[in-house]
């Protein structure tokens, strides 16, 4: 069978993207840096601190207690109070390993005390450990509850009919403030809700009405 | 040390050749197929030898057959000594090990439908682009034709022996190097590899997956299931496509192949052309294929089966948790798989033996006799060819309503994986946790399968219920994982709640 021709000069080149191919790839196996969405202290002198992940402290157990939660922050914000402090939470990061084999475990404090890592005995070596404060404000937890709604609905023992009904209700509150909620400014947000107010307070009541009802499936 | 190595590599072989086996059988037996039913006259005009369709038949019979990236190799090498175009080689031999029936429905439950779609889009650009350029400088050297063995008993017998010799000649080498190089890399990357590194936000993931997947083995059931889960864990799209393209559609095996057969420069430029196609258009899908409403995880447990399985610090008894682990795995994944590999190569040392006092050819090809019986027939090639196509789609549909069952029928299996589990959990018998939280993830991933095959679509309320049970089965497993005992009875507690929701959603399904 006849040979497809390859000048020397095209493998050299081939063999020189290869190989930096494999040096880029090298070098993006090491834990990338990024911006902090939190203060934190180490126990390390690592230079490099990692973005957390987004990790769901404020996300309320139960349906009920999140429909709660979000009528709270709904009369809060169309009244004329100030702005409550972000909530914040201390969150313990443990990292084991080091380079593309590292990962993190994180352990959120409970109850004001300091966050602890539990004992266990997987056998990998702790290279470093963090505290990082994580904080809250209301518009960012009000948004969050929102877009977990459907998902904390289908952790109970709601109805497939009334689970369609709260997803729907979250959701059209969630398109009415998300803009809002991004734009990280206080005013903004509390004039969205206020904007907005008889439609989220529709909403924010057929979602108590479904939360009163007792537990069924159709 | 030396135990933690040969433990874990050990594992892992086991492992690769469990999975692999049914698929290298099954590739050994289409190439003696090609070889001794069809001819390769036939085999060229099937694959456009003389159209301008080469390429694209090339990606849709890949599409159709049930072959993974070590059992296309026998299939190439038939393709080869058959005269098929090169280019039409490279898009059968990458495309084969992505996509069969199976496992693109199996993709289109776990993801987006546009996400899957869009994948298997990309992978025709991908082989068409490298099948254009390899195409350049056609073969003009002469293929020689082998008499087609006579029909009856004898082309039974010759497919047969076909078969079996293709595994006891150089395609075992090139298998050998495809196994051993996945099995290397696994005990070289320490457990936990790329665990964090595989997020959104990770600008260079494409390219880390597109490094290390190279030498990989896998399944394309079992690289769907991973997409699938890095969808659903909000990591990098494009480093999910890096993984399927080069993790499951190529091995050091089958590059060893093209490099004998097409000469080592050749082969480094069709690695380059490959990866660099396929980075680029990872990262041309990885944010417009992102899906919405997805919270990143922060990790990944796509790679847990491509590293080592046992972490460095943890040297207690490593040899005899892998010899269990080897067992569990043959028990839930054997499926007769190893067996007939196994027959197969007794049988073709048995017919390397035979060969030198037979000349099996001769017998093969020479006068079959009168049709005695009368019951013989010949049937025209067309005829045999849509029987051959319609049967290929017929078990392709019935294998995905056998692997995917109705809810109903898993729900039972289902529930006492769950218990298994849960049960584990709770006795801190982590590596039984482990092990049997991995199958209730999988079984529910299929429940929700095996209703989309049955009624076209997966209601939003049992989608959400199956993706809640998921999430409690992750918890769980990251307290296995860390051995950690605090909270682990309610974390177990939590499973089990989410998973008798999870059944009644299912059975009520019909209700609504």
């Amino acid at each position: 069978m006849s040979r497809l021709n390859l000048p020397k000069r095209m493998f050299v080149l081939c063999l020189s993207m290869i190989c930096t191919v494999y040096v880029i790839g090298f070098s993006g196996c090491q834990k990338t840096s990024a911006n902090a969405n939190s203060t934190s202290t180490s126990n390390g002198d690592s230079s490099t601190t990692k973005k957390l992940p987004k990790l769901r402290f404020h996300q309320p157990r139960t349906f009920d207690l999140a429909v709660k939660r979000v009528r709270e922050i709904f009369e809060f914000a169309i009244s004329d109070e100030p702005m409550p402090a972000p909530k914040t939470f201390r969150v313990l990061e443990v990292v084991h390993g080091t380079g593309a084999a590292g990962h993190s475990h994180y352990y959120l404090a409970k109850n004001g005390e300091e966050p602890q890592e539990p004992e266990d005995d997987h056998g990998h070596v702790t290279t470093d450990k963090k505290i990082h404060e994580v904080n809250v404000d209301v518009a960012t937890e009000m948004i969050d509850i929102f877009r977990w709604l459907p998902e904390i609905a289908a952790t109970g023992d709601m109805g497939e009919s009334d689970w369609k009904s709260a997803k729907k209700h979250a959701n059209e509150v969630k398109d009415l403030i998300e803009a809002a909620a991004k734009s990280n400014d206080d005013t903004t947000w509390r004039n969205s809700i206020k904007d907005n107010r008889d439609q989220i307070e529709s909403a924010v009541k057929k979602l108590e009405t479904l939360s009163a009802k007792p537990s069924s499936q159709d | 040390m030396l135990e933690y190595y040969l433990a874990g590599g050990g594992l892992r072989l086991a492992q690769t050749i469990i999975y692999a086996s049914i698929w290298i059988a099954t590739g050994c037996v289409i190439a003696a197929a090609f070889r001794r039913m069809l001819g390769r006259e036939k085999v060229r005009r099937i694959f456009g030898n003389d159209t301008r369709w080469g390429l694209l038949a090339g990606w849709l019979v890949g599409m159709l057959l049930p072959v993974c990236s070590l059992g296309v190799i026998p299939v190439v090498r038939e393709m080869h000594r058959a005269g098929v175009h090169r280019g039409t080689i490279v898009a059968f031999g990458l495309t084969a090990p992505l996509f069969n029936p199976m496992s693109v429905l199996y993709g289109l439950t776990l993801s987006d439908p546009i996400a899957i779609l869009s994948f298997s889009l990309c992978a025709l650009v991908i082989v068409s682009v490298l099948g254009l350029i390899w195409n350049r400088g056609l073969d003009t050297s002469e293929v020689v034709e082998e008499e087609l063995p006579c029909p009856g008993v004898k082309r039974m017998v010759a497919v047969f022996h076909s078969a079996t010799r293709e595994l006891v000649g150089p395609t075992l080498l090139f298998l050998s190097i495809g196994i051993l190089g996945s099995v290397i890399l696994a005990i070289c990357l320490p457990k936990g590899y790329l665990t964090d590194q595989v997020e959104r936000d990770n600008a260079l993931a494409p390219l880390v997956v597109a490094f290390i997947a190279t030498p990989i083995y896998s399944t394309p059931l079992l690289a769907m299931s991973q997409i699938g889960g890095m969808f659903q864990h909000g990591n990098s799209i494009g480093a999910a496509f890096s993984l399927l393209i080069l993790g499951a559609g190529t091995n050091l095996g089958l590059f060893a192949w093209f490099g004998v057969t097409y000469g080592v420069r050749r082969v480094i430029l069709l690695f380059i052309l490959l990866a660099v196609t396929t980075v680029g258009l990872a990262y041309a899908i990885d944010k417009p294929l992102y899906p919405e409403g997805v919270e990143p995880a922060g990790h990944s447990h796509a790679f847990d089966v491509y590293t080592h399985p046992f972490d460095p610090g943890y040297e207690k008894d490593m040899a005899r948790i892998a010899t269990v682990k080897a067992n569990d795995f043959w028990k839930a994944n054997e499926f007769g798989g190893t067996y007939v590999l196994a027959l197969m190569i007794v049988f073709g040392i048995v017919f390397v033996f035979v060969e030198r006092m037979v000349d099996l050819q001769a017998w093969f090809t020479s006068d079959p006799g009168k049709n005695s019986n009368g019951l013989d027939r010949d049937v025209p090639g067309w005829l045999l060819g849509i029987t051959v196509v319609a049967g290929l789609i017929a078990a392709s549909v019935a294998g995905c309503y056998l692997y995917y069952p109705a809810p109903d029928d898993l729900l039972g299996d289902m529930q006492n994986v769950n218990a298994d589990a849960v049960l584990a959990a709770k006795h801190h018998d982590w590596e039984a946790a482990d092990k049997w939280i991995g199958f209730s993830d999988d079984l529910s991933r299929r429940l929700e399968v095996g209703v989309f095959l049955r009624r076209g679509s997966v209601g939003e309320f049992q989608v959400a219920k199956a993706r809640v049970y998921r999430e409690k089965l992750d918890n769980l497993k990251q307290a296995v994982d860390t051995r950690t005992t605090e909270g682990i009875e309610d974390l177990a507690k939590d499973v089990m709640t989410s998973y008798f929701q999870l059944s009644k959603s299912f059975r009520n399904i019909d209700g609504s």
